[in-house]
């Protein structure tokens, strides 16, 4: 809901800075913003799934190396 | 392995931004905004190949009690969940422009909405059993009975009233798209199915090197791995 009151809010703006165009008024940028919006938000949570899957790894290395350590401290 | 598919998803899922924004003709209806369709069907239809992973995935674990059936539904459930946001969140903005509305309660948007949220459940339903063999087999039923919602949201728009459009590749008489616009589809088909399957096959990996004996989550072992 945030988001679609922050996407409106940006297109309202944009639409305001709009010069005119041979007195035709003021061409609508408010489905570029919206395409730009989709086109953002499917990269974002492309990105998120990899990061956490990174982490995951990255997790599973440190509680290894940790565990070797603690095999090699042992004797 | 992955990490090709990986590539060339991203790579295939580029060259689909170039198509829709310099080479794809505009739709004459609806206009600019249509472009949103190239990313929110195959958002959709991944999400939907997901899901259908992860309950013959569940299925399998069901029958077999094996450990990488179970691995292999986490993954593709995490995977659907996310393709599904993707879709969730490109829907409504191309409404907004196309309807007027952000979101309508009509049969499609609401089925797919319940959709995304059963397969929250999954994970809910893991992690809420303290027993996490009891916990992987009420999720494992919980993702085939969720899976029979995919069906239904393929028919609602012909079998309900509905606003959301109806099919215009998966139809009796073939496609009615613009040969253009059909091949920029299928190109993102393409990508966001290599992107979906390369991500998969690292998250699986993962979960299965989690599950190992003396990993984190070797515990609990319940997808948690990597929350």
């Amino acid at each position: 809901m945030i988001v679609w009151i922050f996407t409106d809010a940006a297109a309202a703006a944009l639409e305001l800075l709009a010069l005119p165009v041979q007195g035709g008024g003021s061409p609508s940028l408010r489905p570029y913003v919206h395409i730009f919006l989709a086109y953002a938000a499917a990269w974002i949570l492309i990105l998120f799934w990899v990061w956490r899957i990174w982490r995951s790894l990255g997790r599973l290395g440190s509680s290894t190396f940790e565990s070797a350590e603690r095999a090699t401290e042992d004797g | 392995m992955g990490l090709v598919l990986v590539a060339a998803g991203v790579a295939t899922v580029l060259f689909v931004h170039w198509m829709v924004m310099f080479w794809v003709p505009t739709e004459a209806s609806q206009g600019i905004v249509q472009r949103i369709f190239y990313i929110h069907v195959p958002a959709a239809w991944t999400t939907f190949l997901a899901f259908g992973v992860v309950a013959l995935a569940s299925a399998a674990y069901l029958w077999l009690e094996d450990e990488r059936a179970d691995a292999a539904a986490v993954a593709a459930a995490e995977g659907g969940l996310i393709f599904g946001a993707i879709m969730l969140i490109s829907g409504p903005l191309w409404g907004r422009i196309a309807w007027g509305t952000y979101w309508t309660w009509e049969p499609r948007l609401t089925l797919t909405l319940l959709l995304w949220f059963t397969y929250l459940g999954y994970f809910l339903v893991r992690g809420s059993v303290a027993n996490p063999r009891k916990g992987r087999r009420f999720a494992a039923v919980l993702a085939i009975v969720g899976s029979l919602n995919i069906p239904l949201i393929h028919v609602s728009v012909v079998w309900f009233r509905s606003l959301h459009p109806e099919p215009v590749v998966i139809k009796a008489e073939g496609p009615t798209l613009h040969p253009d616009m059909l091949a920029t589809l299928l190109t993102s088909l393409a990508g966001f199915t290599m992107l979906f399957f390369g991500l998969f096959l690292f998250r699986y990996t993962v979960e299965l090197l989690g599950r190992r004996p003396g990993s984190p989550g070797a515990a609990g072992s319940a997808g948690e791995v990597s929350t």
